[in-house]
Parts: structure tokens; sequence; C-alpha cells
């Protein structure tokens, strides 16, 4: 008979993103016994698109891990159990989940994922596994019934799937991770004793967070999910900000290096705020319905030097000053940069932003990334011919375009947030 | 601390923190067209290598400072100059 005074609660696989409906742990930090808190990283898991680290949300103790290391399973899978201190939950009432996960509706429409079995696959498969020595057995497939593709082979013969810990190690100890392993997942283990043998002649080759064919393929399918799926509309305007880049360029000259307020960061907030006035373009469409979001939780597109990118959220963005935001764009987009995204960085996004400001290209046309209904692109700030009552002058300008999903928003509703896009700019610096 | 070696591997220490991709043994790519850290990137280098070096970088020192070579000048060039120069007022 368990001590009525506690618990179990159950730590499930977390739906990290929209398009994600399953998630390898790669590396777990505690061992049954363990004592957590809230907040506490317990295990690394691996996405199509990155290496996450993932927090609990309780205090308590692992009492079971319920799935190894290495193991792919679906969005929703019981990974471990935990013991609480806590109040028991009321008899047939289920243990809540500890991250509680974005709904997606990928997630939801599609059973779980069998664990295909062998008999299942056409000799053509079972031969091109054999070829590429990808233990078929072991994939969890991604066509009709679970039934393993070829994709699913080659995607796992494919580049070595590198475990944060085991790229920090590397670094550490000069170890080249391409001559680690062909194929499979390269832990830390592997890097400490490859650091043991004699050094290679060539010099460590940098990893980055980034592991290319697998991310785009996650890119690909949630971007073809969108352009599909979403009636797209697009409404845009140009904004003067020569007053603002004055006001920002005083300011900063005032300030320290690591105090200094980049324009950027002006415009997300800017972002932010306009999305809390006009709340029609800030949530999700799920089961056919606008469901509006009760806070801002600003995506902000980052793209990684050798391709790809990534969505983390700056949440409340609207509630916080601009040095608040500029402190976690900064640490943000480093995080992303180096492969050290928590799983609580991108979750629960409401609204995103994109910026091509550094590719000096005007505009934008962005598409959505579902289940959210709308995104806004920020070209470039440049010069360019502005009208002052009956004279041109040239000035600072940014174009901004809302991209829209037309079965949650409407025209105006897209105007109106361009409009308090623009007010909040202009009123952005006291 | 000016001897070049040590603001060798104090520049190279903040590229690797700050750009773990970018090769800190090429001094003359241009970090923002040819290694493609945008303004973000650049700001949390120089800001990596004032905490670690004590030499505040103005803003308006920054657009010349487009290579690991010119950091590197530039780091060797303030700190020969002596610590503190941080509230000079540009002429």
């Amino acid at each position: 008979m368990p001590d009525a005074s506690r618990s179990t609660v159950e730590f499930r696989m977390p739906s990290l993103g929209a398009d994600m409906d399953a998630g390898t742990v790669v590396e777990w930090h505690v061992r049954p016994g363990d004592t957590v808190h809230r907040g506490d990283i317990v295990a690394i898991v691996q996405t199509d698109k990155s290496d996450l680290d993932v927090e609990v949300f309780t205090d308590g103790t692992i009492t079971e891990l319920t799935v190894p290391e290495g193991v792919r399973v679906p969005v929703g899978t019981v990974l471990a159990t935990i013991a609480t201190g806590g109040v028991a939950a009321p008899s047939g009432e289920p243990s809540k989940p500890l991250l509680a996960p974005v709904p997606t509706e990928a997630a939801a429409e599609r059973a779980p994922t069998a664990p295909a079995h062998p008999d299942l696959h056409s000799p053509v498969l079972r031969h091109l596994a054999e070829r590429l020595h990808v233990d078929i057995a072991r994939l969890h497939g991604t066509g009709p019934g679970g039934r393993v593709t070829r994709d699913d082979i080659e995607r796992a013969a494919r580049a070595p799937r590198v475990t944060p810990r085991a790229r920090r190690l590397a670094a550490r100890h000069g170890v080249n991770l391409d001559q680690l392993a062909p194929t499979g997942c390269i832990t830390g283990d592997q890097v400490l004793a490859a650091a043991e043998r004699p050094p290679a002649a060539p010099p460590p080759s940098r990893s980055t967070p980034a592991e290319g064919d697998s991310m785009r393929l996650a890119i690909a399918r949630q971007m073809t999910r969108s352009w599909q799926e979403i009636p797209h509309f697009r409404v845009a305007t140009r904004i003067e900000l020569s007053g603002l880049l004055a006001q920002l360029a005083t300011l900063n000259e005032q300030r320290t290096v690591a105090e200094r307020i980049l324009p950027a960061a002006v415009m997300l907030r800017a972002a932010a705020q306009a999305a809390a006035d006009v709340h029609g373009v800030n949530g999700w469409w799920r089961h056919d319905e606008f469901e509006p979001a009760p806070e801002v939780n600003l995506g902000i597109v980052v793209a990684l030097r050798k391709g790809g990118l990534m969505a983390p959220v700056i949440r409340n963005a609207d509630q916080k000053s601009l040095a608040e935001v500029m402190a976690e764009l900064r640490d943000l987009v480093t995080r992303t940069r180096t492969g050290r995204l928590r799983a609580s960085d991108i979750e629960s996004a409401t609204f995103t932003v994109t910026q091509l400001g550094e590719n000096e290209v005007d505009e934008v046309s962005p598409i959505i990334h579902p289940p959210q209904v709308a995104i806004l692109g920020l070209g470039a700030v440049h010069r360019e011919p502005w009208a002052v009552d009956d004279t041109l002058a040239v000035r600072s300008v940014v174009h901004a375009t809302l991209a829209a999903d037309h079965r949650a928003v409407d025209g105006r509703v897209g105007s109106m947030y361009l409009i308090a896009l623009r007010r909040h700019l202009q009123e952005a610096l006291p | 601390m000016t001897d070049a070696p040590s603001v060798r591997q104090l520049v190279a220490d903040a590229v690797s923190r700050i750009a773990p991709d970018v090769d800190p043994g090429d001094l003359d790519a241009d970090l923002h067209d040819d290694l493609g850290l945008d303004s973000m990137d650049l700001l949390n280098l120089a800001t990596a290598i004032s905490i670690a070096s004590g030499v505040e970088i103005p803003e308006r020192d920054l657009p010349g400072l487009r290579t690991l070579r010119q950091l590197q000048e530039y780091l060797a060039r303030r700190l020969e100059r002596g610590p503190d120069h941080d509230k000079e007022v540009a002429p």
C-alpha cells in the first residue's frame, strides 16, 4: 500500500513544436532514486530539428525510467515516473503530465506510431536497410500505419547524431566528431574514449547545432503543411524609422557594449505589443476554430549559419522592457546557434516574427507556422524616398508584411495589426 | 596581458563561445559578409571580448572591426594605452 501522502506523476515525451510527433531521449541526466526539482534538466531529447534539454516541472524522486536512451517514441509516451511528496490525487483522476505539451493537430490526429514489424516490410526495403546498415526493426515508420518508408531508412543511414554533451566534450578534448562513427548517435562516452586515443592529425571540426538533413526535412514538412492547409493572405505597409534610429543611436553611445540595444529588439517588442492590442492575430487555429492565446509568446525566427532555422520564444514579450527583450534575444540567439536551447525555449509560441534585416532585402513574404494564425515579416531597414507633406525626403524605412490565416483572421484585423505596429514603433522610445 | 598570444587566445575563446562553427584561425575573413555573423552575433562577440579584456568597445568603433585580425589589433592597441578608456569622448 503506497504512502497516501505521496503520488506519482508521469513525465511524458513533450511536443517541442507543431511539427513534432515523436522524439528520442538521447541522454538521461537522472537515474531512479534521484531527487529532482522543478526546472531541473532531466533529459536531452532529440527531435528532427535539434537536441533540446528538457526540464521537469515538479519536485520529487525519480521512481522509474520507462524509456531507455536511443529509442524513438511518440509524443505523449511516458518516459519516467516521479514520486512527489504532495497530496495524492483523488483516486480515478489520471496523473497530470509534468510537461504540458502544446497539443498539435498533427499529434492529435495521428495515432501513436506502432513499432514497425520487420515482416511488414517489402524485400526491397529490407535489402536497402541491410545495405545501409540500418536496423529496420528499430525504426518508427512515417508511412501509412506506421510503416517504414524508403525515406525513413535513408534518413536513419545519414549523418551521425551527436548529443550536446558529446559536442561539449569533443570541443574540450579536441575530438573530431566526423571521424567517430559513420552512423548512429555519438554519445559523450564515445567522445571520451576517442579523446584517450592518440590525437588524429586534422584539427577538431566544430559541429553546429543543426543536423542538416533532419532539420531540412522537419522544415519541409511544416512549411508544406502550412502552404497546403492555410489560406494565407497578406497585408503590408512601410514604416518610417529615422527618428527612432537616431534616438537609439544616441542612447547606445552612452551605453556599454553589454547594455546596447539593437533595432531588432525594439521591433520585436513593438510586434508583441501590437499582437497584444489586436489579439485576433495572437493564438492558434485548432479543431476548426480560432483559439485566442491568453498571453503573447513571441516566436523569433533565428537562422543558423549552416542553413536551417529555429523559432525560440520570448514569453510575454509585450510586458517586458526593451532591456529585457534585448537580453532575452541575445541569450536565445546565442543558445540557438550554439546548440543549447531548452525544450521550454521553443514551446507555446502564439505569434511569430521573421526579420531578414541582415540580408539587405527590402521585404519578406513569410509563411505561417501552424497552428499559429499569423506571422510578421520585416525586411531590412533601408533608406528610401519618403513623402513629407508635399515634398520628398529620404528616410530610414522598414517594410512590414503580415501573413495571416484567412480561416481565423480577416483583412481588417490584419490591417489593424500593422497600424498598431507602426504606433508602437513610433512610441518605442520616450 | 598585452602580449600577442593572450590577445589572440582571448579573441579565439570569444569566437568559440559565440560562433562555434567559425574557425578562429580564419583571421581575414569578413565576419559578416564571409562568415555570416549577424549584428546580434557581432554584438555578442564584442561583449564577450569586452568582458574578458576589460576594454569597453564604443559603438562608433564597431563598424571598423570586421575581421578577427582587426579585433586582435584593436584590442592590443587599446590594452597598450592602458585600462579605463571607457569614458573617453570622441573628438
